[in-house]
């Protein structure tokens, strides 16, 4: 049996708890033993992003040791992956080895499915579901998920619909989004006008999906928001309760 | 030039909350000018002409002190002048001189972001000259007082409503005027201004070493002739602009065209050696080029940022910029904008007053696969962040505030606590009236809604 | 020392401090194919229609000089005059009057090559920069075998050239700065007319 261990990310702790619960279940589904190291914060990515090197580093130090070991890390959340994957070895400095050796056993929840478990389909319980699926910057730009997130969903009867800004930035950004926050918002407002009404907008980064909820609903917008892993739970789901499936 | 970088948060909040239509134009200009290059990438093999560029450019700034001297050589020999301006302001004292010494009394422009750097126009109408800019774009917004708002689309924020409004009232064209009378009305004036002029100021894409040849590239003819008409010709040359060979010019050509407009080769080309010569029936009787550093040498330094000194000028990065594309170039508050503009502003400004464009950005690495010559652009910004941070030239609250947050994710167990708090407290988190950080969220977005209870007390307590 | 010595001083000064800080780039070969020996063949002048006509510009190829001739005394009846450049062969110089380039509706000159990659034309500045540029509509002639398929091999012929200096034009003058709305003759012609002949015809004039 496979071991991984669960990168909550403090975005997915405390903002989609149920979702990041949904990434267990669909895991343990697929016989993945799942552990949740206790120690776990956040990736320290704000501050790294923001300039403040020396706060990211502590908290990276503090990541790395909370994830020592030879198991997967996977995690809900392009952002967080690629902070881990990309930006930690950037960022370390006499400890390059346990950056390094955990940057290259970090994996993005979909990625980790498709390019490590081999999953081509996880089951068809987003029958007739109309998806738009928006690419974070890191996921895409700096990690390469690029076709993984979609082809699931396909799988799983998902129609991905065509949006001409499914690659563009939400406006998110980190603290760029309270730094300059009309900005950020109108770059919310352009992904959310072309948005061709679907059932449901998904991605693989939480915070591109608090910003793009928050500004949907306060523009009165009837979107209906999920992260990634609860849709890719339910597509499994439905095939798990059926019986004899 | 005026300067007012500091201003971009309250510059962008300003466009965007006064000026909506200013958002909309920007936008289609730039995605039209973006989904242009990518067809012009598209159909050469873009990898390898990127990846040579990059080479050739950083050999280009690895010999620079060779090739300026083969330079200046050339275009002495090909009967042209050189200056050495230091510093912006030297540029425009020795323009200056030249039309004193000239007895100008009236300047045709191309459009030249190097003229905006130095400012150029400031100081001749400050002696009485009459300066006509020529590129169509830059004249509406010289008749509007405004800056460019694009690096080669300097009226990208104005619609034609805007334009036809402004010369419905200066060039007293109907009302309803459609864009070919538009555009034949700034015709007939602009072509008067070239008959009359004494002075052609230009910019200039690349100055080959070898030969000495000042490459323009451009699509109105405007450049061709403001190179042509006028008795005298001043080319402001930014002295990263070298290339060393005349056979680069033929792929550096068709580079910077399909990276600016996806056109396979812009629609003139200049190609100047020098004065008008014994074989020829008209052009300029002198030549002046001007080598301008403005901090470039100092940047030259820079053991990261140096790579911005490839660039090319042609604007790709500001196209692909959902950041740019939402305000346009004023939010900057100097010549330079978009990803390109926020990596030389602490370069060519100083740290103090171009600090705050570097975080103009989310990272999100869109401009990285449109830049030609493959400046690594969202490391540079990172890399302007961490200095500008250890400097202290980012506010005191910030911080305070990013080393509370680093004490907090250090510490599990305030982790856990600051997660009770969330929870327990609901003003900060729902009013956001209570941290100044969250109301900027919340105004924006609405109150931000934490889990009821967070995923570690999920798996505490078991998932089935 | 004058100032402006002391700022060429400075610079070089400065340049050579920054550039001790990091290893030379070594310069890489010219990108692309060698330059061509040999050219014109009819996927070149293909090749080259195309582009010019996606620019906006319009090529003729003419197979004689007598079809050349029949085509360009119908096409110029059009204009009452014309600006002429002074090395155009005389078999090519339109039976109308001459005029200034700025007063002309249309101007007539020779490209000293053309890029069939690009579209592009290549005009010498001995043949008049005005009667290029200012006069709406330019009739342009070609040789052709001046017609290479690379930018780089056409442009070739341009170095070394005693005239100051060389004009590419592809296609007609344009701008979209008016609301994003393509519009041509702008600043130079708004009409580019590329006609290729064959070779005999410019025999001596080069």
């Amino acid at each position: 049996m496979l071991r991984v261990s669960l990168f909550a990310t403090c975005l997915g702790d405390q903002f989609f708890a149920e979702s990041v619960a949904d990434c267990v279940r669909l895991l343990r589904s697929l016989d993945v033993d799942v552990s949740f190291p206790a120690g776990q914060t956040c990736c320290g990515q704000p501050a790294w992003n923001a300039g403040y090197r020396e706060e990211a580093l502590a908290m990276a130090r503090h990541t790395v040791r909370v994830f020592e070991g030879s198991a997967p890390v996977v995690l809900p959340s392009g952002s967080c992956a690629a902070m881990l994957r990309v930006f930690y070895p950037q960022l370390a400095e006499r400890e390059q080895d346990g950056f390094t050796q955990l940057a290259q056993r970090t994996f993005e929840l979909s990625e980790f499915l498709v390019k490590v478990l081999g999953v081509t389909t996880l089951g068809d319980g987003l029958r007739g579901m109309r998806v738009a699926y928006h690419h974070g910057c890191h996921a895409l730009r700096e990690l390469g998920v690029e076709k993984e997130p979609t082809a699931l969903l396909a799988a799983a009867g998902a129609e991905v619909v065509p949006w001409i800004a499914d690659r563009e930035c939400c406006g998110f950004g980190g603290t760029f989004a309270v730094k300059h926050p009309s900005v950020s918002a109108a770059m919310a407002d352009r992904k959310l006008d072309t948005l061709p009404s679907p059932d449901c907008l998904t991605s693989a980064d939480g915070g591109c999906l608090l910003q793009l909820a928050g500004r949907s609903r306060l523009r009165g917008m009837s979107v209906t928001v999920r992260p990634l892993a609860s849709l890719l739970w339910q597509a499994r789901q439905a095939s798990l309760s059926r019986p004899g499936a | 030039m005026s300067v007012e970088a500091r201003a971009y948060g309250s510059r962008a909040l300003a466009i965007l909350r006064d000026t909506p239509a200013m958002r909309d134009s920007v936008t289609a200009g730039a995605l039209t000018l973006d989904s242009a290059r990518r067809v012009g990438y598209a159909s050469v093999d873009i990898e390898s002409w990127r990846r040579w560029a990059e080479q050739v450019k950083n050999h280009v700034l690895t010999h620079l002190d060779r090739y300026l001297l083969q330079a200046e050589d050339r275009l002495r020999a090909n009967g042209a002048s050189v200056h050495w301006a230091d510093t912006p302001a030297d540029a425009a004292g020795i323009v200056s001189d030249l039309a004193r010494r000239h007895g100008v009394r009236t300047v045709v422009k191309g459009k030249s972001m190097l003229s905006e750097e130095v400012g150029v126009n400031a100081s001749l109408e400050a002696m009485g000259i009459d300066v006509y800019e020529t590129d169509l774009g830059e004249y509406i917004i010289q008749l509007l007082g405004e800056m460019p708002s694009h690096i080669i689309a300097p009226a990208i924020h104005r619609g034609l409503d805007d334009v036809r409004a402004l010369f419905h009232e200066r060039l007293d064209t109907p009302r309803d005027a459609a864009p070919e009378v538009l555009a034949a009305a700034a015709r007939r004036v602009l072509r008067g201004a070239f008959l009359a002029a004494d002075m052609g100021i230009t910019g200039v894409n690349f100055l080959v070493a070898e030969t000495g040849t000042l490459a323009l590239v451009e699509n109105e003819g405007n450049i061709r002739l403001t190179t042509t008409m006028p008795r005298v010709h001043v080319a402001l040359v930014g002295i990263e602009k070298l290339l060393p060979r005349f056979d680069d010019l033929a792929t550096f050509l068709q580079l910077i065209s399909r990276a600016a407009t996806g056109q396979a080769i812009g629609t003139f080309v200049s190609l100047i050696q020098g004065p008008r010569t014994a074989v020829d029936v008209d052009g300029p009787d002198e030549v002046h080029v001007v080598l301008v550093d403005g901090g470039r040498s100092a940047l030259l330094a820079d053991p990261e940022a140096w790579e911005a000194l490839r660039c090319l000028r042609c604007g790709a990065c500001l196209n692909a910029c959902p950041v740019f594309r939402q305000t346009g170039g004023h939010a900057y508050g100097w010549a330079y904008s978009g990803p390109i503009g926020a990596i030389l502003a602490p370069a060519l400004l100083g740290m103090e007053e171009g600090g705050a464009l570097p975080f103009a950005s989310t990272l999100c690495g869109a401009c990285v696969e449109a830049c030609p010559v493959r400046i690594p652009i969202p490391r540079l910004l990172h890399s302007w962040r961490d200095r500008l941070a250890d400097a202290r030239l980012t506010s005191r609250g910030e911080r305070i505030g990013m080393k509370g947050y680093a004490r907090v994710m250090t510490n599990p167990r305030l982790y856990r606590l600051a997660s009770l708090l969330l929870r327990r407290l609901p003003g900060p988190v729902r009013g956001g009236r209570v941290t100044p950080v969250l109301k900027h969220w919340t105004a924006w977005r609405g109150a931000l809604e934490p889990s009821t209870r967070p995923f570690h007390e999920l798996w505490r307590d078991g998932i089935t | 020392m004058t100032s402006a010595d002391s700022g060429r001083d400075r610079i070089l000064a400065r340049i050579r401090v920054s550039m001790s800080l990091r290893s030379p780039v070594p310069l890489p070969d010219r990108l692309g194919e060698p330059v061509e020996v040999a050219s014109a063949t009819n996927v070149v002048i293909d090749r080259f229609v195309h582009q010019f006509a996606a620019a906006g510009g319009e090529a003729v190829v003419h197979p004689d000089l007598r079809a050349a001739l029949a085509w360009a005394s119908v096409w110029c009846s059009d204009f009452p005059a014309a600006a002429v450049s002074a090395s155009l062969p005389d078999a090519l110089r339109p039976r109308l009057p001459a005029v200034a380039p700025a007063d002309a509706a249309l101007a007539v000159s020779a490209a000293i090559a053309a890029a069939a990659e690009t579209g592009t034309l290549l005009l010498d500045s001995r043949d008049g920069r005005r009667l290029q540029l200012l006069a709406p509509v330019h009739l342009v002639w070609i040789p052709r075998a001046s017609v290479y398929l690379t930018l780089r091999s056409a442009l070739r012929m341009a170095r070394g050239r005693q005239g100051a200096a060389i004009g590419l034009h592809s296609g007609p003058s344009k701008s979209a700065d008016i609301g994003g709305v393509l519009v041509h003759g702008v600043h130079g012609p708004g009409r580019v007319i590329a006609a290729i002949v064959p070779d005999e015809i410019f025999a001596g004039t080069r």
